[in-house]
């Protein structure tokens, strides 16, 4: 074969080579697109199991509607006052998870949620939010019900997961003699006036 | 016709305004002991301030007269009519400066509904309140629930000088033993069993809960005056569904039950004459209201599909109903449940049972059972001379204490208190609708403030509109008086105030 003729059927080799390359490139988007399609395919009768996760805020769910029964929520929250036991002897617990903004302003309406949770879970919790402490701060995972059917109709989360976010600390409350200086002298004036209106009283006789 | 004040009533009235402030001094020092031994040393400071604040303005205004005589009927309707409104505006001091509340006037709002056992919060963040303020939130509720009459009466301070006047311009009707100071201490004392009862029980059941000792002792005493005061206030943002605890609800059912029932009946009932209590004219209106009420809740609830099942009906619905009636206001469900899953005959339900209220004599507000009882029997005899020959007398009984004739004066009187309650009820939800608030729920807030119900659905809270806080506050106060009080009192001041050319001789 002579030099031209082998020329050409390289060069033609390398023309039909670059020409398939974007075919093969296509057929394999082809197939991508064939696969996410078949991942992504929407089965229109298939029931909804309120399986969507809404990360939300208690604020919203202690003003929820229907629309929120029985789905799963993400909630963080400062944990205050007591742990109640769900029953005597029970294996579960009920804590109060309150807002972690305190003051009502344009945006935030402070409110609390009742949460009922494991007593695994709830060991996990360092301190009670009240006067004097700073409650853990947790974030609970759990099925948000509007009317609980177990709990004889009161809105509450099941939790299926809590996490500390953050440990409780005491608030001190120290104790500053010159802060009661003022209540001293009003009593004191107080008694004053008790005094002089006695002796008014003895003298009108 | 219209007599003004002179300046000799003015100095009879301060007196003994100040003497009422004097003894509300006690509302003071009870929370600062508890911030003592609590340890919580900013409480105490201000409620050392507070009770010296409260024992100037009294000594002042006691200093006004020094030995006054016997009170006329005129100036202890304005006693009694401005002694309530006075002590709020002290109360307010103290939980302003706590720190849980965005003005003063919100403080104030929550001070004149402490105090007249309406029970309607708007404080934030009660959670982290101190023991010595949630104390405080009590006392207000037990001296108001009594009556600070009655209190005043029961330790002998006014001696002979009107004390009756005082106590029946208080609204208070019932004469347990001819005096009216064994009265007051009979009350008194009633009270405070049912509170040790109540403190008792709820203790042991708290701990058993989970609560500890302390706490459980603290919220069971405050929970038993709320709920035989009627008042309704909580020691948590959570009510009483904090607790999870369905015998706990039944205690506080029967203790707000009692609460609303008069005390001339408890005394009939710790006499051994029960025959008498079960044939009064009261309690079987108060039976048969209930029945009606419950069987009317039950069938609406039947109708959505959340509370339907006969357990949470009947938990969840009978304690509401139950609180309402008794114009308490402890909840065991949410205010957001009140509108989104109490259908909607069910929440105009709750607002009826508040509107008509628990017993006369008692500690529960609203316009009362004895007078819709009155109104009835007036019907009825309306009726009956209506089908009657003209020669005919129709005379209608009714049994409290005794066979008694219903009088034209007492159906008058019930008829005239029962439209002033409407008259209140209808300017409140106007004023709620004004501010752009759902009709619906402006009435029924307006509602729970006329009756001292408490059981709010969220137009009252942090935030809301001064001017309607200020009449929801008017509210409160005019529906603790029952009316005639304080009217009485407004139109003796504008008369005094007008100068004479104007208001005519």
């Amino acid at each position: 074969m002579s030099k031209m003729a082998k020329r050409l059927m390289a060069l033609g080799f390398a023309l039909v080579l670059a020409l398939a390359l974007p075919l093969f490139a296509f057929a394999a988007e082809a197939a991508d697109d064939q696969n996410e399609a078949l991942q992504n395919y929407v089965n229109e009768r298939q029931i909804p199991d309120g399986s969507f996760l809404y990360d939300t805020s208690i604020e919203v769910l202690a003003s929820a509607d229907i629309l929120y029964d029985n789905t799963t929520v993400v909630v963080m929250g400062e944990v205050v006052g007591d742990r109640i036991a769900a029953d005597v002897g029970s294996n579960s617990s009920w804590i109060t998870l309150y807002s972690l903004h305190k003051k009502v302003n344009e945006t935030y309406n402070p409110s609390s949620i009742q949460v009922y949770v494991s007593n695994t879970l709830a060991d996990t919790i360092d301190t009670y939010g009240r006067y004097n402490a700073h409650g853990t701060h947790v974030q609970v995972n759990g099925t948000f019900h509007l009317a609980c059917v177990d709990h004889d109709g009161i809105s509450d989360i099941h939790a299926d997961s809590l996490q500390v976010v953050q440990a409780g600390a005491k608030v001190n409350d120290p104790l500053i003699l010159s802060e009661f200086f003022p209540g001293i002298i009003a009593v004191a004036l107080g008694l004053l006036l008790m005094l002089v209106y006695r002796r008014m009283k003895e003298r009108a006789r | 016709m219209w007599q003004r004040f002179s300046l000799h009533d003015v100095r009879v009235i301060g007196h003994y305004l100040g003497v009422l402030i004097m003894v509300s001094t006690a509302m003071y020092a009870i929370p600062f002991i508890t911030a003592l031994i609590m340890q919580e040393w900013e409480p105490a400071s201000r409620y050392l301030f507070t009770s010296g604040f409260s024992l100037i303005v009294g000594g002042l205004l006691r200093m006004l007269y020094v030995n006054p005589k016997r009170l006329t009927r005129q100036q202890a309707l304005s006693v009694t009519g401005l002694v309530w409104i006075i002590l709020a505006f002290i109360a307010a001091i103290p939980l302003f400066y706590s720190g849980h509340y965005d003005s003063y006037l919100d403080a104030l709002f929550d001070g004149v509904s402490g105090l007249t056992t309406t029970g309607a919060s708007i404080i934030c963040d009660l959670d982290h309140l101190s023991y010595a303020d949630n104390m405080f939130r009590f006392m207000m509720h037990l001296s108001g629930g009594l009556g600070l009459i009655v209190v005043a009466l029961s330790l002998g301070i006014f001696g002979k000088g009107g004390g009756g006047s005082l106590y029946s311009a208080e609204a208070r009707s019932e004469h347990m033993v001819p005096n009216i100071v064994q009265t007051a201490r009979l009350i008194l004392k009633v009270t405070l069993l049912f509170v040790l009862i109540g403190t008792v029980i709820i203790t042991v059941l708290s701990i058993f809960l989970g609560m500890e000792p302390l706490r459980a002792l603290l919220h069971a005493f405050w929970l038993s005056i709320s709920g035989f005061v009627t008042g309704g206030l909580a020691p948590t943002s959570e009510s009483i569904f904090y607790y999870h605890s369905f015998v706990l609800e039944c205690v506080l059912m029967l203790l707000m039950l009692c609460g609303a029932i008069n005390f001339t009946l408890h005394l009939e009932v710790w006499n051994g004459h029960l025959k008498g209590f079960f044939k009064d004219l009261e309690i079987r209106t108060m039976v048969l209201w209930l029945l009606a009420l419950s069987l009317v809740f039950a069938a609406s609830m039947s109708s959505s599909a959340n509370f339907s099942d006969l357990p949470s009906m009947m938990r969840r619905g009978l304690f509401m109903l139950v609180s309402a009636f008794s114009t308490t206001g402890f909840q065991n469900i949410t205010s957001n449940q009140l509108t989104s899953v109490l259908t909607s005959g069910c929440f105009l339900l709750l607002a009826i049972a508040m509107a008509v209220g628990g017993g006369s004599g008692s500690t529960a507000g609203g316009i009362k059972l004895s007078r819709i009882g009155f109104i009835l029997k007036a019907i009825v005899v309306r009726v009956k001379e209506t089908l009657a020959p003209d020669s005919a007398r129709v005379i209608v009984d009714y049994y409290h204490l005794g066979r008694r004739r219903l009088t034209s004066e007492e159906a008058e009187e019930a008829m005239t208190i029962f439209m002033l309650f409407v008259a209140t009820f209808t300017a409140g939800a106007l004023a709620g609708i004004a501010y752009g608030y759902d009709a619906l729920q402006a009435i029924y807030e307006s509602v729970c403030m006329g009756s001292n119900g408490g059981l709010i659905v969220g137009i009252a809270a942090p935030g809301m509109p001064a001017g309607l806080e200020i009449v929801y506050i008017l509210e409160m106060w005019a529906g603790r008086l029952e009316f005639i009080t304080l009217l009485a009192l407004l139109a003796k001041i504008v008369v005094s105030v007008v100068p004479r050319k104007l208001g005519g001789r």
